[in-house]
């Protein structure tokens, strides 16, 4: 460096010191004249174009169009302008071409002079008259951005056509209707209105005797309806059609994916646990709360607590070597679940960096991941290298001390096996001497060898009682719990230094080894991680929610995680977005859109509600009615707007080809699981009872081992599963990384990726299962047997009921009719016949 | 597909297609009108800019083949042979002799000596890294760029950006893909469409090389052969089928989703005999088997591997990934190596030789590497360990420079020096060579645009021709 700017950098401290009380944006008119002579002209005209708020992108988030922007400086996070210090500030060292990787103006450096100007103007202070905040747009934006501001209640607006509306949502949607000049498509027949329920509602076609009955229904259509839609709500099919919705939000999978790809075997615990809550009717907030919280609520019990496995089911990397990045890894997953699931925001952007778009910086993301480092996850999963999560969660009211026992009465067998084999040696060494004379010991026992041989027997039993002796295990679950409290970890960690020391000496005398203890986290503040690297900490910050609402995350206790606060504040009524997405994931769900179309981003980059009111009203009313999930999809069901036949209507589309406008009920394609229900349901070959547990826990105890149940090695679990079960699609084993082929043909969802709204595609590949898997050639056998069973005059009818819930065409039946008699009327062709129905575009689509 | 179709109109199309005849023409029409586009994730599509290459045979060596072993000279190495680093660690040099090749005397081990007879076309560089010395991790980002987060694959993205040129393929195959180590996340969509994924060929499970690959030669495409049906009374079949829908579509009057379907299943019904016939190379000319080491052994499976890769870039399938391994001899390296190089050697010269001989070798990128490679160094038991600072990939065809050894490993060929590339970088050359801007072939998920290469990535322009 020139002398002449170290002497001007310490001249420069020393006028930073006297008149850092001065220099605030006032300076004497000195002062600012040179920075009006000298260096505002070179901002405005080298500058500008890139820095300034007029410009058209600004580059590196950085504006020195006002004295706060000059300072604060851009993406870098280092300061720009230091007042007096002329070193430490940056836009020198970018003016003095010095950096390479940071020279401006980009195209040519400033002559010295004016460089010379710019560091006399910052050692003098950087006297700037330019006053206001810097904001960059869309920090503009993010500050008035609706998503943040509470649900408010809208005057119910008023529409022409009085007659239409049946509830509220309609006069939302029909007022927005006739604003543009559009007029909603007539009612649905009851014929597609209750298959479209039914599918709906509970993944499954209806069956014929169901549309018998409510075509039959002399009521009224909305009374006749509404019966459908209870008896719809009523039964365990719907929860396991709406689970399966929120297991796609909650990345279910049943292995640890990632690198070292381990089995869960108690994932499908959670599982049931969702289904049954929906069944149940579950208010969604204590749904939200059991998942974060289970453990810490008053009236916890197993369910609850099986609850949490909501946030230790995400994908692990298994084998990172780093304990701590680990961990932060962990915690980034379980961040991310929660605050895209529950909020629609992608806080987990704020690991490295402050938010882009969303007014989330990183302190708030170490905040909450301080919440989750401090809980300890149990996954039950063996691994190859961290073992931290080889734990399950033991159910039952004694399950931890029912663990206790088992190894107290295990140790005690390991005891009396130990004292057996010394009992044995003795015995043997007493045999050796008679084998070598050539005596036959078991003849001419000598007495000492005889007294040996009854010790030997008299100890095997004992053995034999003190095995037996052992309890059973309790059944276990993935869940997560707190962590230990620093009081406690004090006292753990001198346990593992005493585990440690027997482990060597154990080790050094050649017995068998005990696997240590895991290691748990203690409960405490995470630091900041400078731009996220593990090996950069900053200082530590207080556990808390996310600081970008009006109201305070209750206050954390020095031995607590946090995460029963962090439900709180989730589920709090005041928060603007938890009530609002769920409603519109729902919403996305029955008319295949959400009024927010990006169901898993309400930030800025997400789209804008296409009935804002219409959301507020929803959310409010779903928070009212005690976060009744029924109550709502009932609500919306029995809509109008929901009851609109599909059809098109070339004006509307012209210039709302999304339906963003709800002129119609669009058709939506059906997912994979609904499909492969549906062929089942209609061969009769679906068995709807809950199958026990999951396939994953079944195979994962055939391996001894748990250290070998890696998925993949030596073909481990792919031939184990039996993919063809009789049961809803719901329960096929979901092992990250080999999912069922059916099912990721028909864009099943990555289990590692929060999926509020899945991308179904249209390929080749489906077509080809459909045509030639054996398990469509086989449902479509036992499907035309079903249909020859009737009356030859029947059988077209009924299998268009069976497999499309409807009667065919004339034309459809005269093509049915033409087919068969070309073909002859076997068996064979009726078979052709009903896999045709099943492939065909309909019967994958809600009309 | 027949470009010279007539154009008919879409009703007149939707017409014909439950009626077995027109039904071919109609996927092409429907193509080229862009018609069902937002169903079809494969349609192809024009690249950013003018394109190199076409398509992309990517040989992956799992595992980690040695540098210093293979492609990376290094005559000082053999000074300080046997040079004691401690712990039984010694610096070691090649156990197998180099000569120079071609015109650009490229230096080539022995283990490659087929493959060194194309010298002249490969461009080889020597001065490749990346992040991580680890296996999985860096076998996935080899293969997605990521080793933290779920990224879609290379290939994915590929395909997403170009879509593929025959839509009675996949887009993308992957040849004896194996399930550990990332399993098939490393040939996964992740957030693009699934169409986009890898369709494997031939997977396998078994991260040790104790376990062989799926024979090739056995191997058969699920859900190609109907075991129920002929060829004829599937298209009867499928007639009535399409003649249901058309008649749906008609009172439709509009359904994307509809018409979709129905170009599905007449593109499934060629699949279902073009697909496998791809795969089948019983009928190539005995002289074509014999370039690829076919019903010879050690290369009767790679060769096919090869073989199936020019027959399926020959027929517009997008991206090819053939995965050979384990490439990993922490022990007895001098075992482990020529094994594999033997099973691959001759094949992949083949490979080269019939592109070029069938025209094909310009437009078609071919990429061999490692997910890292080893140090010079030897331990206890006469393997190299892991080396993510180094390694070397090299490329062939594709408009990429060949005769060209590119960047430098320190002189004992442990750490790369000299312009240096880093793994981000070759995946934006690849991009590049396609004609694809790898910062603006982005995908929006969950509010932000992601690129394979994420935030990094330069396009090495010393590499193209």
């Amino acid at each position: 460096m020139p002398r002449s700017v170290s002497t001007l950098q310490c001249s420069a401290i020393v006028i930073a010191v006297v008149m850092s009380g001065t220099y605030r944006g006032s300076a004497d008119s000195a002062d600012i004249d040179f920075f009006e002579r000298k260096i505002r002209p070179v901002l405005v005209e080298q500058c500008y174009d890139c820095h300034s708020i007029g410009a058209e992108t600004i580059k590196a988030d950085f504006l020195l169009d006002t004295r706060d922007g000059i300072r604060k400086g851009g993406v870098s996070g280092r300061d720009a302008v230091i007042p007096g210090d002329v070193a430490g500030s940056q836009l020198i060292e970018a003016i003095r071409y010095q950096n390479e990787e940071l020279q401006m103006p980009p195209n040519h450096a400033l002559p010295e002079s004016v460089v010379a100007d710019f560091e006399a103007w910052i050692a003098m202070g950087a006297p700037d008259p330019r006053d206001g905040v810097s904001k960059l747009p869309r920090e503009i934006a993010a500050e008035h951005h609706w998503a943040w501001k509470r649900p408010v209640r809208h005057d119910r607006p008023d529409v022409a056509n009085k007659d239409w509306p049946r509830d509220t949502v309609d006069h939302f949607v029909l007022a927005k209707l006739e604003a543009n000049a559009m007029a909603p498509n007539p009612d649905a027949d009851r014929r597609t209105l209750i298959r479209r329920a039914t599918l709906e509602l509970t993944g499954l076609p209806p069956r014929p005797e169901n549309i018998a009955a409510f075509l039959a229904d002399s009521r009224p259509d909305a009374d006749a309806f509404a019966e459908v839609v209870d008896r719809l709500l009523a039964s365990p099919e719907f929860g396991v059609r709406w689970a399966r919705h929120w297991l796609d939000v909650a990345r279910f999978g049943e292995s640890s994916g990632y690198s070292r790809n381990m089995l869960y075997p108690y994932a499908w615990r959670y599982r049931n646990y969702v289904i049954d809550s929906f069944n149940a009717d579950k208010p969604f907030d204590r749904f939200i709360q059991e998942q974060i919280a289970g453990d810490l609520l008053p009236d916890a019990t197993d369910e609850t607590r099986i609850g949490t496995g909501f946030l230790t089911i995400g994908a692990k990397t298994f084998n990172e070597g780093n304990e701590l990045l680990f961990h932060l890894n962990s915690a980034d997953d379980q961040i991310d679940v929660t605050c895209r699931a529950f909020l629609a925001l992608t806080a987990n952007c704020s690991r490295c960096h402050d938010h882009k778009y969303d007014p989330i910086p990183t302190k708030d993301y170490y905040a909450m991941a301080g919440i989750f480092l401090s809980s300890r996850n149990l996954a039950g999963s063996e691994t190859n290298v961290r073992n931290e999560h080889s734990e399950a969660f033991p159910l039952g009211e004694n399950g931890w001390k029912q663990l206790d026992d088992i190894a107290a009465a295990k140790k005690k067998a390991d005891k009396e096996q130990a004292y057996y084999m010394e009992l044995v040696k003795i015995r043997n060494d007493l045999r050796k001497p008679l084998v070598d004379q050539g005596i036959d010991w078991k003849k001419a026992p000598t007495p000492e060898l005889a007294d040996a041989e009854a010790k030997v027997q008299a100890q095997q039993a004992v053995v034999k009682e003190t095995k037996a002796a052992i309890p059973d295990p309790p059944d276990f679950a993935m869940a997560v719990v707190e962590g230990l409290t620093e009081a406690e970890a004090e006292g753990f960690a001198k346990k593992l230094e005493e585990e440690k020391a027997l482990i060597a000496e154990l080790k050094k005398a050649k017995k068998p080894a005990i696997n240590p203890t895991p290691k748990r986290p203690t409960i405490q503040d995470s630091p900041v991680y400078d731009k996220g690297l593990f090996n950069s900490p900053l200082d530590p910050v207080t556990r808390s929610g996310l600081s970008l609402f009006d109201y305070e995350t209750p206050p954390i206790g020095k031995t607590e995680s946090g995460r029963r606060q962090l439900a709180d504040w989730v589920v709090d009524s005041r928060n603007p977005l938890t009530a609002r997405v769920f409603v519109n994931r729902v919403w996305h769900h029955l008319f295949g859109r959400g009024l927010v179309e990006t169901v898993d981003n309400f930030g800025l980059l997400g789209s804008a509600p296409s009935h804002p009111e219409l959301l507020d009203e929803l959310a409010l009313d779903f928070m009212e009615s005690g976060w009744s999930v029924k109550a709502l999809i009932r609500r919306l069901v029995l809509t109008r707007t929901f009851a609109q036949s599909s059809t098109y209507h070339s004006q509307y589309a012209a210039t709302d080809p999304d339906n963003t406008m709800l002129w119609r009920f669009a058709p939506q394609l059906l997912e994979g699981e609904v499909i492969r229900d549906s062929i089942l349901a209609v061969s009769d070959h679906l068995d709807r009872a809950r199958p026990d547990g999951s396939q994953v826990l079944e195979i994962s105890k055939q391996q001894v081992l748990g250290r070998q149940r890696e998925i993949g090695r030596r073909d481990y679990y792919q031939k184990d599963v039996d993919w063809n079960i009789p049961h809803r699609s719901i329960y096929l084993p979901m092992a990250r990384g080999v999912l069922p082929d059916m099912l990721a043909t028909f864009d099943a969802p990555d289990p590692n990726l929060v999926v509020g709204a899945r991308k179904l595609t249209i390929v080749p590949t489906q077509a080809l299962y459909l045509m030639n898997s054996e398990m469509v050639l086989e449902q479509s056998t036992l499907t035309a047997k079903r249909v020859i069973a009737h009356s030859q005059d029947r059988r077209i009818d009924f299998a268009y009921e069976l497999i499309l819930g409807r009667s065919p065409l004339e034309s459809e039946r005269q093509t049915a009719a033409t087919f068969l008699q070309s073909n002859g009327h076997s068996e064979q062709t009726w078979t052709r016949l009903c896999q045709a129905l099943m492939c065909s575009g309909e019967f994958r689509t809600v009309y | 597909m027949n470009p010279k179709a007539p154009r008919l109109n879409r009703r007149e199309a939707l017409r014909q297609a439950g009626c077995g005849f027109g039904s071919l023409a109609l996927a092409g029409l429907m193509q080229q009108s862009g018609f069902a586009a937002a169903a079809n994730p494969l349609t192809a599509k024009a690249p950013h800019d003018s394109p190199r290459a076409k398509n992309v045979i990517f040989l992956f060596m799992r595992g980690g083949p040695s540098q210093v072993d293979t492609f990376d000279y290094k005559p000082e190495l053999t000074k300080r042979h046997e040079e004691d680093l401690g712990g039984g660690r010694r610096y070691y040099q090649s156990p197998w002799k180099f000569k120079r090749y071609g015109e650009c005397g490229l230096p080539v081990s022995e283990l490659f000596a087929h493959t060194a007879q194309h010298a002249d076309d490969l461009c080889v560089i020597n001065s490749m890294h990346t992040d991580i010395g680890n296996h999985p991790q860096a076998i996935l980002q080899m293969n997605t760029g990521s080793f933290q987060f779920v990224r879609p694959s290379v290939g994915s993205w590929i395909v997403h950006g170009l879509g593929t040129e025959n839509q009675n393929l996949p887009g993308f195959l992957t040849i004896n893909p194996d399930f550990s180590a990332g399993g098939a996340r490393k040939y996964g969509c992740a957030f693009l469409p699934s169409a986009t994924a890898g369709t494997a060929i031939a997977p396998y499970g078994g991260g040790d090389s104790s376990i062989l690959p799926a024979r090739l030669k056995d191997f058969q495409i699920p859900h190609t052969e109907n075991a129920a049906y002929d060829r004829r009374q599937q298209r009867e079949q499928l007639d009535f089928l399409q003649s249901l829908n058309r008649q749906r579509l008609e009172r439709d009057q509009a359904n994307p989703n509809l018409e979709g379907i129905i170009q599905s299943f007449e593109t499934a019904f060629r699949m279902q005999t073009d697909l496998p016939e791809l795969l089948d190379t019983e009928n190539e000319p005995a002289h074509v088997h014999k370039r690829y080491g076919i019903n010879v052994e050690p290369t009767d499976n790679f060769g096919r591997a090869c073989l199936i890769a020019r027959r399926a870039v020959e027929s517009g399938v997008r991206f090819v990934q053939l995965n050979l391994g384990f490439w990993d001899q922490h022990t007895k390296i001098e075992e482990g190596h020529p094994k594999l190089a033997s099973q691959s050697d001759l094949p992949i010269a083949g490979l080269l030789t019939d592109l070029k001989e069938r025209g094909l070798f310009d437009e078609t990128l071919v990429v061999w590497t490692g997910e890292f490679g080893r140090p010079p160094i030897y331990n206890k038991n006469n393997g190299r360990d892991h080396n993510n600072l180094g390694f070397t990939t090299w490329l062939a065809g594709g408009g990429t420079k060949g005769g060209l050894r590119y960047g430098q490993t320190d002189e004992l060929g442990y750490k790369a020096v000299e312009q240096k590339v880093h793994l981000h970088d070759l995946h934006a050359t690849m991009l590049h060579t396609l004609g694809l801007d790898h910062e603006r072939l982005t995908f929006r998920y969950g509010g932000r645009d992601f690129r394979l290469t994420d935030v990094h990535g330069r396009v090495v322009t010393d590499l193209l021709a």
